[in-house]
Formats: structure tokens, C-alpha cells, sequence
């Protein structure tokens, strides 16, 4: 076979299981966006709890690994309304205010912080359930893990975008994303919808983190880097658009591995060039809405 | 109201009660310091330097200490930090007045307390950190007071090149991290590879240290049908190098410097990980009869810490700090005599490590040199001699 669809099939393998793990990430933005028009900028470190508490369950206590991935999901999806209530909804009480973003950061920097004091600051193995028996695609390999990821994340994404449009919660939680005050006319209760919202978004991120532990290691600054690349994802994918979200993600993934075949140094810039690019033509990315005010 | 002699008397009798106390002692307290790094990504070296040092104080004093005078040592964790190791030299020197210094651990801490310790004629022996310009710095000084028993970085890369040339390996890729240090160990690959009259077959190939995956580099190289890798990469990246060959089915020896024989290498990647990766170092537990003796007596003494866990640590700074105790056993605990002493020393014949009976000299501060290191190989989860 040709060595260089060879190569391009290899990095496309690799480059969907890392960008699913983006998209995930990505529609823990989009969910608080829609709802309060905020995000959370602590996201990576999200990921980065999630995968440390798996980790200590799974490796440290022999939790089974389906428990370990639900309790790593409880707590982040725990630790979401605390986030809420700290760092939101203080702060969004005036509606030019964007000290969420500082608050947000100052969550990730205490949460890395309190990572390095509990777990040190050194990358920590986590062995992967499926083992390490290297399947084959055709000519490409793939490690069990990664080919759940895939699976997993982006499952993940379709049930979510099924639950806020056909269940009667995912529904209330979009009339709050839609028209907060309207929704608070027929009544729903839109704190106890902003409260699910951010749950929901952290508790994708904790997945998100226990899911991919065992093939980057679980440490303290393992979120740093995938918090940013899937914000970048759900901009370029229109911020408004769960399914442009999506291809945001597994866009920058496989981008990331494409254009390490050409040259592995420049491949980060070369990304960010092609976002930058991409948003001077389309600003409100690939497929969000054209935001028309009308005056 | 106290008569003049019995004012005299009290204040006599005070002053020998003051002198006579052990913290006046005339006899000076007989430290050596230690600035290590304990925590803070370098730990592993550290913790194993730490029990070299402390075998060689319990030699040296249930032998008698320096006439019959145990040593005491003072130990302060930098956090691999480069800062906090300049707090900790300088309270080193005025505060805990020691006759000599152990360390650094990290590069990048060893490149700010050389100073402190050069500029305060205090002796420094550094028994891990591998950046050149450790040394190099002070080299051609007058007194150097900076030593160092450990493989240098540009050394390191001569091992695997002497093992490619005399394996007549022809097909060699090259791949190093993005920080300093895997360029500069791209650099004196390169350097060295010219000089040999060798060539590349792929490669240099770059990696960030964080990547989980390298198939993209690893891919070209396979496409070269490369027989054998040179990897600048510490350990995460290196599991992650292994972990990529196995996805890509590629299968070829390949070695790195000593970042490959700490014990986070095989904590990370498991034991099929490290099989057959090989790493520069300059002692292996089976190298010599007197390596495997010190591996038995540490997984002895040492066993509630982990035992022989880091050997090539453990044992660079257990000849250091006996190079250390030799010279204060010819002078006395004069730090400037110490460095003279140091110098000195052609006689040294119960090194663990391959330095020569005289490891240093006016010119050469490096103990271990081109003939004091080789490859190793990890064997089922344990660190052999490569042939």
C-alpha cells in the first residue's frame, strides 16, 4: 500500500480519538454558554479531576473500572455546582459583568494547585482497562483505549444533544438558553436550570478526563492544553452549534495529527494560524448563526 | 550589694558555665551539606542521591568519623527550584558552616548555586545534574571549587554513538524534545555523527515532551527503515515513543542518555514498555563485584525506602561523598584545603562507578568521563549491562 495513505490513514486514526475528546470537552462550553453566556475557563482542569479521582479509585482503591468512571463523573459534575454557585452566579448578577472569566480562571489555577499538593506534580500511569494489545484498522493501529474514546465521546455528544431536545429537562434547559425570562414565566426554575447546566458541562469534562488518563497519564497540568484546543474547537465550530462543536473537535484533532506527518514542530502554530484564518472569513464560526441585531 | 570578688567569681563561673555548654564547644561541629532536590519532578534523583549519601556518612562514622569525630549532615530540599537552592547554599555556608556541599540534583538549580558556592570558596561536588555548563563555567578559573561525578550531557551522547559504530548499525533516526535540553542533545548527536563520518537515515524529528502520540515522526523513520533510534526524550515521552512503535508495528532497538534509567520510565510504561530500551549510565547494579555488593547493602539497609531503587544516583553520590570525606580525612574540615585535597586524590580505588583512582585533576573537574559510562538495557523491569 501506498506509504503516504498509510501515513495519512495512521494520523487520521489517531487524530478522531484525541479530537473526540475535544468535541466532549467542547459541549461542556456550549452548554453553559447557551444557558448563562458564560464559560468556564477552568474546563481543562475539570478534565484533569476527573481523571485524577478515576485514577485513585481505579489504580489506587481496585475500584472496578464502569464505578470508578461514575464516581469520577459524580464528583466533577458535583464540583460544577459548586463552580456555579462560586464563581457564576456572584459574578453574573450584572449583565455587562465578565469577571466570570477571572473567576472561572481562579478556579483552574486553585483546582492545579490542590492537584499537585494531592497527587504531586510527576505524570502517574493508568493502565487501561482494555489492555494494551494494539488493534489494527486496515493499515492503521489503534490501542482499545483510544477506539472507546472515540466511541464514548462522541456518543456522549449525540445523547446529550438528544436529552436537551426531546427530554422535558433537556427541553426546560434549552427554554432558559433560548429566553431565560420567558422560561421563568411558564415556570421553570432557572436556577435550578443554570445549577444542571454547569453540572452537566463539568461532569463531560470529568468523562472527558477519565477517558483519555490512559493514554496521555494522569497529572495535575494534563488539562491545561486540551482545555484551550476545545474551546478553539467550539469557537471555530460556532459556539451556538452543538453538531458544529463536533466537527470542531475531530477537525483540530485530526488537523493536529495531519500536519505532524509534514512537520512536527510547527504543527501548534500552524493550527492556531488555520483558526485565525478560518474566523477572519466565517467570525461566527463554521456553522453558527449570523448574529443579526436588529435595532 | 556583691562585693568586686564575688562579682568576679558569678561572672567567672557564668563564663565557663557559658563556654563549657555544647553549643560553645570549641570543637567545631563537623557538617556536610546537602542541597538536593526532594520534591518537584526530580525527585526520584534526589531521594536515591539522598541514600547514597547517607550510606557513606554511616560508613565513614561507625568507622571512626574524622578522628574519631562523627559527621553530622544537613540536608535542605530545594523543590527543583533554582531559587530556593540559592536560599539553601547561601544558609549552607553562613549559617550551617559547612566543610563541603553535596549537589545539585536538577540542572537548572545547579546552574544558580555554582555561583554562591564559587564566590564563598566552598567545595561543591555534584553527584546527578548533567548540564555542561556546570563545569564549564569555572573550568578555567584558578580554583575551581565546582565538581562533579556524573555523566555530562555531551558526553552521554558519545556512548550511544560509540555502541551504533561498534554494532556497524547503518540506519539510524534521531529524535529529540523541543526543550534545551533535546536540542542540545540534537546538537552533539549531529556533531558527533560528523565527526564519525556517519550520516542520519531520518530524522532529527521533533516532539513536544508532553505528546501522547509520535506515530507521525515514527512513521517517517519506519518509512527510512531505520535499524536503529536515538531518542532525546525524557521518560512520559518515552513511553509514549514506545507506545506509537507498538501502534505502528515498529520494531527497532533504540537508546537515550540516563533520563531512561530512572525508576519513573518504568512506573510509567510497565515492564513490556522498557523492554529492550537502552540508556547511557555510568553503573548498572551488575556492572563490577562492587556494584553488586552496594546494590545487596542497600536493599538491606535501605529497605523501607524502596531499597537499590535508582541505582546509578544512589551510586554517583555515594563515590562522591566518600571523594568528599577523603579529602576532609587528608586536611581537616577547611573547605578551601578541601578543594586543594580534592584535586589531589590519585588513590581513590573503592569507586562503584568506573572513575579512575584520580578522578580529578588542576585541569579536569568531570570524574566520570569518556571512558566512565556505557549502555544499559532494561531487562524484564531490571537495568542490565548492554554488550
Amino acid at each position: 500500500m501506498d506509504p503516504v495513505f498509510i501515513k495519512l490513514w495512521q494520523a487520521i486514526i489517531s487524530g478522531l480519538s484525541i479530537g473526540s475528546i475535544y468535541a466532549l470537552i467542547a459541549q461542556g462550553y456550549y452548554i453553559t454558554f447557551i444557558t448563562t453566556a458564560t464559560l468556564n475557563f477552568g474546563q481543562g482542569e475539570f478534565l484533569m479531576i476527573g481523571a485524577l479521582v478515576g485514577l485513585t479509585c481505579y489504580v489506587s482503591l481496585g475500584v472496578p473500572f464502569p464505578i470508578a468512571l461514575a464516581i469520577a463523573v459524580v464528583v466533577t459534575g458535583l464540583m460544577g455546582i459548586m463552580l456555579e454557585r462560586v464563581a457564576i452566579r456572584p459574578v453574573i448578577r450584572h449583565v455587562l459583568s465578565y469577571s466570570w472569566v477571572l473567576s472561572t480562571v481562579a478556579i483552574s489555577i486553585i483546582l492545579k494547585n490542590l492537584a499537585v499538593n494531592l497527587w504531586g506534580p510527576e505524570q502517574m500511569k493508568f493502565p487501561s482497562p482494555f489492555g494494551d494489545q494494539v488493534l489494527k484498522i486496515g493499515s492503521a493501529g489503534i490501542f482499545p483505549q483510544e477506539l472507546f474514546i472515540i466511541v464514548c465521546a462522541v456518543g456522549t455528544v449525540l445523547l446529550v444533544q438528544l436529552f436537551l431536545r426531546k427530554s422535558l429537562l433537556g427541553k426546560a434547559l434549552m427554554a432558559v438558553a433560548n429566553n431565560r425570562n420567558a422560561a421563568a414565566v411558564v415556570g421553570i426554575d432557572v436556577k435550578r436550570m443554570v445549577m444542571l447546566a454547569f453540572m452537566l458541562s463539568s461532569a463531560l469534562a470529568g468523562l472527558g478526563g477519565i477517558l483519555i488518563a490512559p493514554v496521555t497519564f494522569g497529572w495535575a497540568y494534563m488539562g491545561t492544553v486540551p482545555g484551550i484546543k476545545a474551546f478553539a474547537a467550539a469557537i471555530i465550530g460556532g459556539l451556538e452549534n452543538p453538531i458544529g462543536i463536533l466537527i470542531g473537535g475531530l477537525m483540530i484533532g485530526l488537523m493536529e495529527q495531519l500536519f505532524g506527518v509534514i512537520n512536527s514542530s510547527l504543527k501548534e502554530g500552524v493550527i492556531f494560524l488555520f483558526i485565525l484564518i478560518m474566523l477572519a472569513f466565517r467570525p461566527t464560526g463554521l456553522m453558527g448563526r449570523r448574529a443579526i441585531d436588529k435595532v | 550589694m556583691l562585693s568586686r570578688r564575688r562579682l568576679f567569681a558569678l561572672v567567672a563561673i557564668a563564663l565557663a558555665a557559658v563556654l563549657a555548654s555544647p553549643n560553645r564547644s570549641l570543637a567545631a561541629e563537623l557538617k556536610l551539606g546537602a542541597a538536593f532536590s526532594l520534591s518537584g519532578g526530580t525527585e526520584d534523583y534526589g531521594r536515591a542521591a539522598l541514600m547514597g549519601l547517607q550510606l557513606a556518612v554511616k560508613e565513614y562514622n561507625a568507622k571512626g568519623g574524622y578522628r574519631g569525630q562523627p559527621i553530622q549532615v544537613v540536608v535542605y530540599d530545594d523543590e527543583t527550584k533554582p531559587q530556593k537552592g540559592v536560599e539553601n547554599v547561601t544558609r549552607l555556608i553562613t549559617r550551617d558552616k559547612v566543610f563541603g556541599i553535596i549537589g545539585p540534583i536538577a540542572s537548572g538549580v545547579g546552574l544558580a548555586i555554582i555561583d554562591i558556592a564559587q564566590k564563598n570558596e566552598m567545595p561543591l561536588i555534584d553527584t546527578v545534574a548533567t548540564a555542561e555548563p556546570i563545569i564549564g563555567r569555572y573550568a578555567a578559573a584558578p580554583k575551581s571549587y565546582i565538581f562533579r561525578v556524573s555523566l555530562n550531557d555531551g558526553i552521554q551522547s558519545s556512548f550511544i554513538v560509540d555502541y551504533i559504530k561498534q554494532k556497524g548499525l547503518k540506519r539510524v533516526g534521531l529524535m529529540h524534545d523541543s526543550t534545551g535540553w533535546g536540542q542540545s542533545g540534537r546538537d552533539s548527536a549531529q556533531r558527533l555523527f560528523k565527526e564519525a563520518g556517519l550520516t542520519f537515515a531520518a530524522g532529527p524529528e521533533v516532539f513536544d515532551q508532553n505528546d501522547t502520540d509520535m506515530t507521525a515522526q515514527l512513521t517517517k523513520m519506519q518509512d527510512a527503515k531505520v535499524d536503529f533510534i536515538i531518542s532525546y526524550s525524557l521518560a512520559p515521552a518515552a513511553v509514549q515513543i514506545v507506545k506509537s512503535m507498538q501502534k505502528i508495528g515498529l520494531k527497532v532497538p533504540w537508546a537515550s542518555t540516563w533520563a531512561l534509567v530512572a525508576p519513573n520510565f518504568l512506573k510509567l510504561g510497565g515492564k513490556e514498555t522498557a523492554e529492550g530500551a537502552m540508556a547511557v549510565t555510568s553503573y548498572t547494579p551488575d556492572h563490577s563485584e562492587k556494584a553488586k555488593k552496594l546494590h545487596a547493602t542497600l536493599n538491606q539497609d535501605f529497605k523501607d525506602q524502596g531499597g537499590d531503587f535508582f541505582p546509578v544516583a544512589t551510586a554517583q553520590t555515594y563515590d562522591g561523598v566518600r571523594l568528599m570525606l577523603r579529602a576532609l580525612d587528608k586536611v581537616g574540615p577547611d573547605p578551601k584545603k578541601i578543594r586543594d585535597a580534592l584535586e589531589e586524590i590519585d588513590d581513590f580505588h573503592e569507586a562503584v562507578t568506573k572513575m579512575k583512582p584520580k578522578p580529578f585533576s588542576k585541569e579536569n573537574h568531570e570524574a566520570l568521563g569518556r571512558d566512565a559510562g556505557f549502555l544499559a538495557v532494561w531487562r524484564n523491569g531490571e537495568i542490565f549491562s548492554a554488550n
